[in-house]
């Protein structure tokens, strides 16, 4: 029904809002965010050993912060994507229905992310313990909040950042499907509600294809792409299913994703740009070691600032933090780093470490890719 | 010369970068919003900016952190504005029911006022004020959480 609708669509409206100040990483900060509420850093007294897990109490407080917090809903639910009537109420509600409580399934029989997930949160029981729910494919949700009630909170860093983690791996499979929509332009609640929403790797190849046709056209949008443009996208990139570069053009995902290129439809580039920038990296396959040490991470961090690619103390504050210490505690008094997060980011302090973190990132990925 | 890493063990290392910089940054984001024991909620002035002076929107303004919601209702005379916060849901009564609070514009005007057991704070502003200057609004709880 929905993708009858987004087809016959021609004019929308769309956000008159400047795009949202967003973060490299918006679904890592989102588990980091979800595992301090889950563990209530947001209401309890840092001397306060029990958190009770109120699972509406905590619903409505997630579901406000993506209808309100504009990072989340411009870059996490992309409430831009969304045809009226729907706004971001509705698009807050898809994205927790098709996200958070999305049951994550299982491969060869193997515990899920999930099951890990909540493996974690039954350790910290500090009441009784429902049985656990067998062959039922548990969502990332349903792990938070459906077991015990009072948890021992994770209260050293390295707990609280071990059960965010486990939270993030819930949220890079879960999130996938809907972050690949996002990137196409497109409206997830019309292609992935439904017995025909279409499957994750489907989205990941039109993306590739839409990118190669980017590169094709030479950043010229508001049009549709000419025959040969598309061949020579759809011979770079081609999408499994589809024979030749027309047979997807005219089939319902292409001629959408074509129609949002050509700005017939609600054209709103922040779609490519904002979503690659904030969603778009592709988690490493092995994510499943544990995290490392502070001690453990020093090579990469020397690595870095003999690289020139961060300063050294810089590099202090990126140990500091990878240790356990606030933000507060790691940038302490240092005179170099106060100078940079106010001459060069305005005093944003996130905006500085994200930018450090980004830049650290990029220097260990290129150190690697080199033969 | 730059060094090269094991691909396994520089995978970790960038998924521990991501994970622990963006929890440490949510967490500093929470505790900021928390504000410890004196918790501030700004509110996000997200429309009526048009060619002319800030209006207060007639849906109202939402805080930060979604859960309380501020209108502006005029009284009889049209001079007396009341400025209206309502917490908004469990989480939001969980919050501010009960709780004395700070009313803050700028550095227009400070009031001081308890929100009632069903999350509702009323504020007579019987002083003249523009509609720019409640663009400032700010609460700041006064008391610990219960």
């Amino acid at each position: 029904m929905g993708r009858q609708r987004a087809k016959t669509r021609k004019i929308l409206t769309m956000s008159a809002r400047p795009a949202a100040k967003s973060g490299r990483d918006i679904v890592a900060y989102f588990a980091g965010h979800l595992a301090n509420l889950v563990n209530g850093n947001d209401t309890l007294d840092e001397a306060e050993e029990i958190v009770v897990v109120k699972p509406f109490q905590l619903f409505e407080r997630v579901r406000r912060l993506l209808i309100a917090n504009r990072r989340y809903s411009d870059g996490l639910v992309g409430v831009w994507a969304y045809p009226p009537p729907d706004g971001v109420e509705e698009a807050a509600d898809f994205y927790f229905d098709s996200v958070l409580d999305r049951p994550i399934a299982a491969r060869r029989g193997e515990p899920t992310s999930a099951n890990n997930l909540a493996a974690l949160v039954a350790s910290r029981a500090a009441g009784p313990r429902p049985a656990a729910a067998n062959g039922v494919p548990l969502s990332t949700w349903k792990a938070l909040t459906g077991g015990v009630s009072q948890l021992r909170r994770f209260k050293q860093r390295n707990e609280l950042f071990e059960l965010s983690n486990r939270i993030l791996k819930c949220l890079d499979a879960a999130n996938r499907p809907y972050a690949e929509t996002l990137r196409l332009g497109l409206c997830p609640k019309e292609w992935l509600a439904g017995e025909d929403a279409v499957g994750v790797n489907t989205l990941k190849s039109a993306n590739a294809f839409l990118k190669a046709l980017k590169a094709e056209m030479g950043g010229e949008f508001g049009r549709r792409p000419t025959q040969r443009e598309l061949e020579a996208a759809f011979a770079g990139a081609p999408v499994p299913g589809f024979k030749e570069a027309q047979a997807f053009a005219s089939g319902l995902l292409g001629s959408a994703i074509l129609t949002r290129l050509a700005g017939q439809d609600q054209t709103y580039l922040v779609s490519f740009d904002a979503i690659e920038a904030t969603q778009g990296a592709e988690p490493a396959e092995d994510a499943d070691e544990p995290l490392m040490s502070a001690d453990d991470a020093a090579p990469f961090l020397i690595g870095a600032v003999e690289a020139g690619a961060i300063a050294p103390p810089e590099r202090e504050l990126l140990a500091a933090i990878m240790g356990g210490q606030s933000l507060a505690e790691a940038m302490g008094a240092n005179l170099f780093l106060r100078r940079r997060l106010k001459n060069d980011f305005d005093g944003d302090l996130a905006a500085y470490v994200e930018d450090l973190s980004s830049r650290t990132a990029r220097f260990v990925a290129q150190a690697n890719a080199r033969p | 010369m730059n060094p090269t890493f094991d691909p396994k063990e520089a995978a970790r290392f960038l998924r521990t970068l991501r994970v622990t910089t963006q929890t440490a940054l949510a967490l500093n984001d929470v505790e900021r919003a928390r504000g410890r024991a004196r918790p501030v909620s700004s509110f996000t002035a997200l429309a009526a900016k048009g060619t002319g002076e800030w209006r207060f929107p007639a849906a109202g303004l939402l805080s930060a952190d979604g859960l309380v919601l501020a209108n502006l209702l005029h009284q009889g005379d049209e001079e007396t504005k009341v400025l209206s916060l309502q917490a908004q849901g469990a989480a939001g009564l969980a919050t501010y029911a009960l709780r004395g609070a700070r009313v803050r514009l700028g550095e227009a005007l400070q009031i001081e006022g308890v929100f009632d057991r069903d999350g509702a704070l009323h504020i007579v502003l019987d002083k003249a004020l523009s509609e720019a200057e409640l663009s400032l609004l700010e609460i700041e709880l006064l008391d610990p959480a219960p």
